[in-house]
């Protein structure tokens, strides 16, 4: 199986003092009170022992299975980009598949100057980003959250085990984009009748199946 | 997924093993046998006969004991698999063979009546010449036991107390293969230069070898030489997760990174890859165990 090659973008220790200032800078004072209260518990001495959710594992353990597919690229980030990220071409190169960005961390001046740089790449290459946002970072979020997200496990548990365990598709979807994004992610899995995709896709499909497997965007229709 | 254990009560058998030979005790009764032909008379020294000659017989009797002593370094050699403590070990196992020679024809000595021990007057001159007569005798019966190492013991055999020669075959097939890993091109940046090409035979011994130490671990017998083989077969196990972190494909920086973390020196490494070594302290040491490993030529 192929190796995913990922590079975390996420604060280490030494840094979320810089970023609770900026917060507050900013007028963001309960996410940086947040910050203050969580930053212990939160980061590391490397970017890889970023914690993202609270009392949980690091973003390393996260990615940890057996075989190990993930294959750490976080070590370029900091020995070869500078910090006006001047020259990315090494993340490119690389052709990183997943950045997994810590919502912090764009707060750093030199993670700014890395987006501004690779935004553009990044959107047209296969990489795929990952923004952590930690629901606990409100209060009343989380317990909300917490609740409609237990009904929901509670009525679809099959499905919800293999969303959260299996990697099964089942998102969970918490604002517009959320939805826009699985609108538009589904598409890309189901090519348009009759363009050159689906074309030779259908070649392939009666040379050793015999029949089409899927024709158009699976729709759910009014029982 | 990297993680290093250690056999506290193993450690301690196993130096045992390496520095006495406790895996051949064979060798030691195969050594002292032809001594035992004093006790049915059938070997006997008579040092009244040569006295005046003893500042040269002593000498000349060292010959025998190095030839003994080469014959059991030759069968040490492929009986383990490193060469650490292994001149040591001969040096110890051909003395234990002489002393105990040398036992056996002071008792017989006593039994037949031809020598009376007395403690009081133990370091009289006839107490000396007995010693010396057993000692001489314990040489002389070396000269057997070489002959008989020689046609038993350098040919593979299945003698009891002597490791099995399928196992040391297997061990022969072994070392081989940790003598190709270490003097791999990964050693070095130089030659490895993040090109695959010159790591993929490591790649492939590395697999080899984890079926190679499970093979002779389920290999009956031999238990103390398997044991001794647990801390090379986790440092090979640990140092092959490290080689498959190496990328195989994509850009040479990232190979660097994750190679200098492995292997480069600790003075060569940036700031976080110092903080990964830390992290990945037991790759690195499992590394340079490997790579100290003494396996001869």
């Amino acid at each position: 199986m192929a190796n995913i090659t990922y590079a975390v973008i996420a604060l280490k220790q030494s840094e979320a003092a810089i970023v609770e200032a900026e917060l507050r800078k900013q007028k963001m004072d309960t996410v940086a009170d947040w910050l203050a209260a969580n930053k212990g518990t939160l980061y590391g001495k490397t970017r890889e022992d970023w914690t993202p959710f609270p009392s949980d594992v690091s973003i390393r353990e996260f990615l940890k299975s057996e075989p190990q597919i993930y294959r750490s690229a976080t070590a370029l980030i900091d020995d070869e980009i500078d910090d006006e990220a001047s020259d990315v071409t090494v993340l490119t190169e690389e052709e990183i598949d997943l950045y997994i960005i810590d919502i912090f961390a764009l707060f750093i001046k030199k993670f700014q100057n890395l987006a501004l740089q690779m935004d553009s790449a990044v959107a047209i290459s296969q990489s795929t980003c990952c923004l952590i946002l930690p629901y606990q970072i409100s209060k009343e979020f989380q317990q909300t959250h917490d609740l409609l997200i237990a009904s929901y496990s509670k009525s679809w548990k099959a499905v919800y085990k293999a969303y959260s365990q299996k990697g099964s598709l089942s998102r969970v979807v918490v604002v517009p984009d959320d939805l826009r994004n699985f609108r538009q992610y589904l598409i890309t899995q189901f090519p348009e009748e009759g363009g050159p995709v689906a074309a030779t896709l259908k070649k392939v499909q009666a040379k050793f199946l015999g029949q089409i497997v899927h024709t158009e965007v699976p729709r759910i229709t009014p029982g | 997924m990297f993680s290093l254990r250690f056999w506290k009560s193993a450690d301690v058998k196993n130096h045992l093993d390496r520095v006495f030979g406790l895996r051949a005790w064979g060798l030691l009764l195969y050594g002292i046998l032809p001594a035992n032909l004093a006790l049915i008379g059938t070997l006997e020294v008579k040092l009244g006969k040569v006295d005046n000659l003893l500042p040269y017989i002593i000498p000349v009797s060292i010959l025998p004991i190095l030839i003994t002593y080469l014959l059991i370094l030759s069968r040490y050699r492929s009986w383990y698999l490193t060469r650490d403590f292994l001149k040591r070990r001969s040096a110890i196992t051909t003395a234990l063979i002489l002393v105990s020679a040398s036992l056996i024809s002071g008792a017989a000595g006593i039994l037949q009546g031809r020598y009376i021990l007395s403690i009081s007057n133990f370091w009289d001159r006839p107490h000396f010449m007995a010693i010396i007569e057993s000692f001489l005798f314990g040489v002389s019966s070396l000269v057997i036991t070489s002959t008989l190492f020689m046609s038993l013991l350098t040919k593979p055999s299945e003698l009891p107390g002597i490791p099995s020669s399928k196992f040391v075959d297997q061990l022969t097939e072994l070392r081989a293969a940790l003598r190709l890993v270490q003097t791999s091109n990964v050693w070095s940046w130089a030659t490895y230069g993040g090109d695959e090409t010159k790591i993929s035979t490591l790649r492939t011994k590395l697999t080899e070898l984890s079926a190679l130490f499970t093979k002779l671990d389920s290999y009956p017998g031999d238990k103390l030489a398997k044991d001794s083989l647990k801390p090379i077969a986790e440092y090979t196990r640990i140092f092959s997760a490290a080689i498959s972190e190496l990328p195989v494909d994509g850009g040479v920086k990232l190979k660097q990174s994750t190679w200098k973390v492995i292997f480069d020196a600790p003075g060569n490494l940036t700031e976080n890859q110092s903080l990964e070594r830390d992290r990945l302290k037991d790759v690195f040491q499992a590394t340079q165990q490997i790579q100290a490993l003494s396996l001869g030529e």
